[in-house]
């Protein structure tokens, strides 16, 4: 890693940015930009592909919102090799969700360069615009006061993976108090990239690790109250149906998912399409039986599905029309899955699914035992 | 086709295109190559049962796995009955019929006349349900020779444990025809005539004769005191103690008292390389045999436990059993102690038994052991019979000794190729195929309508059942259901009622439920085939072994209306699909123009296949000059001489093979020239018989070179040139090294030709100059089989053999300008030193580079670069990829007369997958809905044989029918079901999981 | 009280174990009527959904049963079963299903008697467990 960082002088920290990335298309070292961005219509920043220097007006990559994880999105600009160098300012659970979905053959960031951030959260879309009618420069404000930053995701608050490690660049947002914005190289890629912007190059301020380190520590114990309490949701059965007594099966937390690569969700196949004899078939075991049918094993089968892949990063949750802490919940099961599998998602492009890996790691081969 | 002949010459209605005689591994393995080509075959055995052998053994070396079921056609599989090949062969195109023997053959090949003995069952099998109540009542009691007579069994029994369907035979002998089975069989099935029958068959094309080997039978030498030392067994016998379905159920104690069982002594050579009684041979197996079953036993008795081998010489000579054995030895803690024990005693007033020997170090060393197996061999006999030299009768060996499975399996194959060589050759047809019936479309494309057959004849049930209650679990499912009740579904009047009832009634779901009589394998293709019913529109519920687990007497209506609920709900589920054919390219790529490569495609274009020979060198013919049998150098000049004037071969010299596309049956390969030309073949499969080359290793032991120090193959050469200085002598004294650089890491495996090349050369310079003193050193000499016969020819006339372990070669000195060869004596006890004329080191061979075919055709190859096949036992000249096979020195060290068979055996592979004009697949097999499917390519991943390909440009993923063998893992890792397999869609299977709670 | 009677499903792969269970039948090996008996080609294509499924549909114990590493029909099925059957049993777990009620064993073909004993002993241990918490509950 780099003891230094790259700055620019005197500019408000979103400009910071803005020339950043606009250099880099100035000097072609990429074709496209993919950022967050504020649309025309719109506060919310939504992603955006950007090939023109002179369209970064709206970008707005620090904005504490993103209404939607936009690794699914990245991937679709990403699906194979099409020659074209392309920049992506991602979210750490962003990238994360980025490399598992490169396992998944869903996209090919070879010619990727990936400028991650000190990730300090972000709110959910209602608390994002009524926070940006108080406060205009939200973006900038955010990393300012920290009362502000109280009113980010749940998720977000016990998230313990704030960084970006596998990012060429990372944006330091930790100096943003004293107006300070930073690039942290963190591949060769990223440092030559970088070296030819013209910025200036200074030693990494001692204050980013203690600021990591106290963050790191809020957020671990913020996590363990928030999976012992989403334990409480699932254990025993009893509990997770009161929980999901509300799902209406709208599939909403499947298509936030960045990990749910699915074309169409299994539950929306002839599977689970079920001949009338059988909705009776099913009451009459019971007396009664509610519709919608399938919810738990919806849930359940979602996460034998993408638990050991999940990255927690909470947008199943903000899409949920009942409000159904899914997040948490499968934050909880995935943690354990994936402790099971000694599986990290996202941290390594090259380390294969374990259902792939299956002769890795196989207990049932180590030991020649069966459970 | 699976009825058993039983005791009338009209059971056999259906024409027999080729009878095997000899129902062991071979004569299976020759079965279903005919039957994968669409032959009628009669499988018959003069045993109770087929599958020789192995029917004792669980395990097999040198995994120590089963897998015998990987035998069973990969190609055209849903006309095999899918289940583990111990319940029995279930092949549409194969009969078994056992008990009974071939006893003339007459006419010429292509016509014959086949007269057969058979002797009956005395169980009729279409009307047996399996109860078992006549074993039950039996009274005669005698020893159960297949569990090596330690428990005893009753006249009317089951001869394998596993046998399926579980009717049993009578054995004549035993039996007092006292009727007791007759009157209480509730089927009426059984009849008290034991009496032989002959059966002619007519228009028969062949006759195959896999007849085996006969076991030797310690009792008769009586050295080691088998039949009266109790806890004195053969090999085969201690497979059953192991067997969870031996005499003990697996636990391990011994014969005479039932101890545990923590020390065993193997004793090999038993009745084999022994000269005293006119055994001059070595039965091949039984070291390796005898290494698995001290690995297993070790396994199985746990820690603080004994397993020793005394032996003479460990014959390891498969391409991966030498480091099996040093796995046992080094990290299994087997022990290995090179001497032949003179005799067992009882120890003192136990029935421990004691063996003495003198250990390495000249010490006296008494052993007691719990048991002592005696690692038996074949009998010095073989087993002859009158008509096996007749016109139409292909033996598998004319000198069958034993064999391991792969060589048998290759040798079943290869026997198989020149039979349909045959019958190509005349121009003969398998009958009209069955399974080319479609269905009648008015069953498909409908709304289910079921139908469930309750046969009452519950006579044979052990169990009560409430049928009233169980038709109104049917009727509770939904109305229109109809259910038929018939007395006895397995007669031919039941049979009637409920093709009628299909027809009358119209419907095109039906579920019968019966006994096993009734409810087999044939019903259910009597369906497919006569009433024109979509196969997986009718299932068969074997009510008499689903309720057999209970308890006598107890309800299984609950269970029963379970069961057929479950079935039920899954049938609805079931949906039809056309059959798949695939049209297939008659053209074969032989990559390799040596020995094997020749054979291939000579083999092939007399087949009427079009032949594509690829050399990378500029000339065929390979290691020709090195071959020294001179029949089998004849034959090779004959074969090259004729594949360059064959208009059915091109040969490509100086050719590469650089790329290939494709699937099995059509595939597209680019060759490239030396020139840099390229050009692209259509093929529809493809041998690799890349072969082999010595391996110089002499660096291994000499420092310098020296013109006196030559390889056994140099030392072959000039003892066939005529002016060498070798074959005009004077030769005081040579001396030969044996396993220079192998049998060792890394090269860790015996090249099988080293010793026969050694002896033979002693045997030629001792005829040619019978003073010369030739000392060989060895570590164990791999005369296996009949070669055995050298070994004792080259004692004989004088060569002296010494052994030496790795860890104590012999030192070569070329001080004083001499060669001196110093090593130790372990007979002697003390260091010899010896001054040769000539040194000759015995280096072994080794394959040739094939990474870049690696590449090509994605393949695997061992730690030592050999061609990995399929499956070492099961699938020898198979590789990983459908379509791809292997043969010769490319796959692993062989003599010449192995390779051409490895090669015959390839052709015969691929025989079986492009014979037929078109191949049509099983129903199980997986399909890619591509409209959902996300093109993850996990299942390309997890698929086992590689069944399955990316298509990049239009980014969808291909399922390869006939290379997908229907194992359903695609499916169940395919998160959203964008791949299914055929047949277990998954709302069927979830259907009947919920509705069996 | 009403003697607990558990639903027991045992997935069972076509070559090995379905063998095995073949031979304890043959050999009249009892077992408990409570297990029913599904066969599968293999235990490789035994999908998470079968296993989430029969538990959510008021099964007490799942039991999976395959050939012995090394043994499988299709080379390797059953370690790909090894590897993805604990993952659901895990998920199960949080669910507060206990994890014994979902067992793997590797039965080979000649296997009758250990057959008979793993079911034994499978349906003593969901005895002891009681029935599952699905039971009688409406399952949303």
């Amino acid at each position: 890693m780099s003891t230094y960082m790259y700055k620019t002088k005197d500019q408000n920290p979103i400009d910071a940015v803005k020339t950043v990335l606009s250099a880099m298309l100035a000097k072609s070292q990429v074709d496209a930009v993919f950022v967050a961005a504020r649309t025309p219509y719109a506060k919310l920043p939504m992603p955006a592909l950007i090939t023109s220097a002179d369209k970064m007006d709206d970008v707005d990559p620090l904005a504490p919102a993103a209404p939607l994880n936009a690794a699914r999105q990245a991937s679709s600009i990403l699906k194979y090799e099409t020659g074209k160098k392309i920049a992506l300012v991602l979210r750490p659970c962003e990238e994360r969700a980025l490399i598992e979905l490169v396992k998944l053959n869903q996209c090919d960031i070879g010619n990727a360069v990936i400028i991650g951030m000190t990730c300090m959260g972000r709110m959910e879309n209602g608390t994002y615009l009524k926070c940006l009618d108080d406060h205009e420069d939200l973006s900038i404000s955010f990393y300012v006061k920290p009362d502000l930053q109280a009113h980010i995701t749940t998720t977000c608050k016990s998230c313990d993976k704030f960084l970006s490690p596998n990012a060429d660049i990372t944006i330091d947002v930790t100096g943003m108090k004293d107006g300070i914005i930073g690039f942290l190289p963190q591949s060769e890629k990223g440092e030559t990239l970088l070296s030819g912007l013209y910025l200036a190059r200074e030693k990494t301020s001692t204050y980013r690790e203690k600021t990591i380190e106290d963050m790191l520590k809020t957020r671990q114990k913020e996590k363990e109250q928030v999976m012992k309490a989403a334990k409480a949701l699932l254990n025993p059965l009893e509990n997770f149906q009161k929980t999901v007594a509300t799902c209406l099966n709208c599939y909403n937390c499947r298509t936030a998912c960045p990990v749910c690569y699915c074309k169409e969700c299994v539950f929306l196949t002839d599977i689970f399409a079920h001949k009338p004899e059988v909705l009776f078939q099913r009451a009459k075991k019971k007396g009664a039986i509610k519709l919608p049918q399938d919810t738990s094993m919806f849930h359940l089968t979602r996460l034998s599905h993408m638990a050991h892949a999940c990255v927690g990063c909470g947008h199943c949750s903000s899409v949920c029309p009942s409000g159904i802490p899914v997040a948490d919940m499968f934050r909880a099961v995935a943690e354990e899955v994936q402790r099971l599998y000694q599986y990290e998602p996202g941290k390594d492009m090259h380390e294969r699914p374990p259902y792939i890996a299956y002769r890795e790691k196989n207990t049932f081969i180590e030991q020649g035992e069966d459970r | 086709m699976t009825e058993e002949m039983t005791s009338k010459a009209d059971r056999i209605s259906t024409p027999v295109n080729i009878v095997v005689a000899g129902a062991g591994i071979t004569g299976i393995r020759t079965a279903i190559d005919f039957a994968a080509s669409g032959y009628k075959v009669l499988l018959v055995d003069k045993a109770m049962h087929g599958g020789g052998i192995l029917t004792r053994l669980d395990h097999q070396f040198p995994n120590d796995h089963c897998g015998m079921c990987r035998m069973l056609p990969m190609i055209d599989r849903g006309t095999d009955k899918e289940t583990c090949l111990r319940r029995g062969l279930f092949h549409e195109n194969i009969l078994t019929c056992y008990s009974t023997e071939v006893v003339a053959v007459d006419g010429k090949a292509g016509d014959l006349a086949v007269n057969l003995s058979v002797v009956p069952t005395g169980v009729d099998k279409t009307r047996c349900s399996g109860c078992g109540e006549c074993e039950r009542v039996c009274p005669v009691m005698v020893p159960d020779h297949f569990n090596g007579d330690w428990v005893n069994r009753k006249a009317i029994f089951l001869p394998t444990p596993h046998l399926s369907p579980d009717s049993r035979v009578i054995d004549w002998q035993a039996c007092t025809s006292c009727g007791a089975c007759v009157e209480v069989c509730p089927t009426h099935a059984i009849t008290l005539n034991g009496e032989r029958e002959q059966v002619e068959l007519k228009g028969v094309y062949a006759v195959v004769l896999a007849r085996g080997v006969n076991l030797y039978d310690p009792a008769l030498t009586d050295v080691y005191g088998y039949g009266v030392l109790p806890n004195v067994v053969t090999a085969t016998d201690f497979e059953r103690i192991m067997s969870s379905s031996g005499p003990y159920q697996g636990e391990m104690m011994r014969p005479s008292d039932g101890k545990p069982i923590k020390k065993i002594a193997w004793i090999q050579c038993v009745g084999s390389r022994n000269v005293m009684i006119g055994a001059d041979f070595c039965s091949s197996v039984c070291c390796m045999f005898a290494v698995k079953e001290a690995i297993l036993a070790k396994q199985k008795m746990g820690k603080e436990s004994d397993a020793v081998i005394f032996y003479m010489d460990m014959r390891t000579f498969g391409r991966d059993f030498q480091r099996y054995k040093d796995e046992a030895e080094n990290v299994k803690g087997i022990r290995f102690v090179r001497m032949r024990v003179h005799s067992i005693q009882l120890h003192e007033n136990t029935d421990d038994l004691l063996i003495s020997y003198v250990n390495k170090d000249g010490e006296q060393v008494d052993e007691i052991f719990d048991l002592v197996v005696l690692s038996t061999g074949r009998k010095k006999d073989f087993l002859t019979c009158d008509w096996a030299e007749a016109d139409g009768v292909f033996q598998v060996d004319r000198l069958p000794g034993f064999k391991d499975i792969a060589d048998s399996v290759v040798g079943a194959s290869a026997i198989s190729e020149q039979v349909l060589r045959m019958i190509h050759q005349q121009n003969l047809k398998p009958d009209k195929n069955e399974s080319d019936h479609s269905p009648d479309i008015s069953f498909v494309e409908r709304r289910p309508s079921y139908i469930t057959v309750l046969c009452d004849c519950n006579t044979s049930l052990s169990n009560p059942i409430d049928f009233q209650k169980l038709e109104n679990t049917i009727h509770a499912l939904s109305s229109g259901h109809q259910i038929l009740r018939v007395e006895q579904a397995c007669s031919k009047e039941g049979w009637q009622t409920i093709r009628k009832a299909i027809m009358d009634g119209q419907a095109n779901r039906c579920l019968i439920m019966a006994c096993d009589a009734a409810v087999d394998f044939s019903r259910k293709r009597e369906f497919t085939n006569e009433l024109g019913f979509p196969v997986s529109f009718v299932d068969l519920l074997d009510v008499v072994s689903l309720v057999r687990r209970f308890q006598e007497g107890e309800d299984a209506t609950d269970t029963v209306s379970k069961e057929v609920f479950m079935r039920l709900n899954r049938l609805g589920t079931r949906s039809y699909a056309s059959p798949l054919k695939q049209a297939q390219v008659k053209t074969v790529l032989v990559i390799g123009g040596g020995p094997a490569g020749l054979q291939a495609a000579s083999v092939l274009a007399a087949h009427g296949f079009t032949v594509k020979l690829v050399e990378k060198t500029d000339r065929l013919g390979g290691k020709l000059a090195q071959i020294e049998e001179s029949d089998l150098k004849q034959h090779v000049e004959k074969m090259l001489a004729g594949v360059n004037k064959n208009p059915q071969i091109d040969v490509y010299l100086e050719t590469e093979v650089i790329q290939t596309s494709g699937r099995p049956g059509v595939c597209m390969t680019k060759l490239k020239h030396a020139s840099g030309e390229t050009r692209i073949i259509h093929h529809g499969a493809t041998i690799l018989a890349t072969g082999g080359k010595e391996v110089d290793t002499s660096a291994s032991v000499v420092s310098e070179s020296h013109e006196r120090i030559i390889t056994g193959f140099d030392m072959d050469a000039m003892l066939k040139a005529n002016d060498s200085d070798l074959v005009k002598g004077p030769v005081s004294t040579v001396v030969m090294i044996q396993c220079v650089g192998s049998r060792q890491e890394p090269n860790n495996y015996c090249s099988r030709i080293c010793c026969l090349k050694s002896l033979k050369n002693a045997i030629r310079i001792k005829d040619l100059h019978p003073e010369t003193d030739i000392y060989i050193f060895y570590r164990d000499i791999m005369t296996y089989g009949n070669s055995e016969i050298l070994y004792t020819e080259a004692r004989k006339k004088g060569v002296l053999f010494i052994p030496f372990d790795t860890d104590n070669p012999p030192r070569i000195n070329m001080a004083s300008g001499a060669i001196i060869i110093e090593g130790d004596d372990p007979f002697l006890g003390e260091p010899v030193q010896i001054k040769a004329d000539w040194l000759a080191l015995a280096t072994g061979v080794m394959p040739n580079d094939v990474s870049d075919l690696k590449q090509v055709f994605s393949f695997e190859t061992t730690q030592d670069g050999f061609i990995q096949e399929a499956d070492s036992k099961w699938r020898p000249v198979d590789t990983e990829r459908v379509g791809v096979f292997v043969c010769g020195l490319a796959r692993t060290p062989a003599r010449l007369d192995e390779v051409l068979l490895e090669a015959n055996a390839a052709a015969q592979r691929v025989l079986t997958l492009l014979e037929k004009d078109h191949t049509s697949y099983s129903p199980v097999t997986a399909r890619v809905r591509n409209a959902i499917c996300s093109v993850c390519g996990i299942c390309i991943e997890v698929c086992p044989y590689q069944a399955r390909y990316m298509d990049e440009d239009r980014r969808v993923v291909h399922v390869d029918n006939l290379a997908c063998q229907g194992c359903g893992t695609c499916a169940a890792e395919c998160p959203n079901n964008a791949t299914v397999l055929g047949e277990y869609e998954d709302h069927g299977v979830m259907s009947m999981i919920e509705s069996s709670l | 009280m009403e003697q607990f009677e558990p639903k027991i499903i045992a997935l069972v792969c076509n070559w090995c174990t379905y063998t095995a269970a073949d031979l304890a039948g043959t050999s009249r090996l009892q077992y408990p009527a409570n297990i029913r008996m599904i066969r599968m080609m293999c235990t490789g294509m035994i999908d998470s959904k079968y296993i989430l499924k029969a538990f959510l549909s008021g099964a007490d114990g799942v039991f999976v049963g395959g050939c012995h590493p090394g043994d499988c029909h299709y080379i390797d099925g059953n370690l790909k079963a090894g590897k993805r059957i604990p993952g659901v049993g895990k998920i199960l777990e949080q669910f507060g299903f206990e994890p014994d009620r979902l067992k793997l064993k590797w039965i080979g073909a000649s296997e009758g008697p250990e057959f008979q004993k793993y079911m034994t002993e499978f349906v003593d241990t969901i005895k002891t467990l009681g029935p599952s918490q699905v039971r009688d509950r409406m399952i949303l």
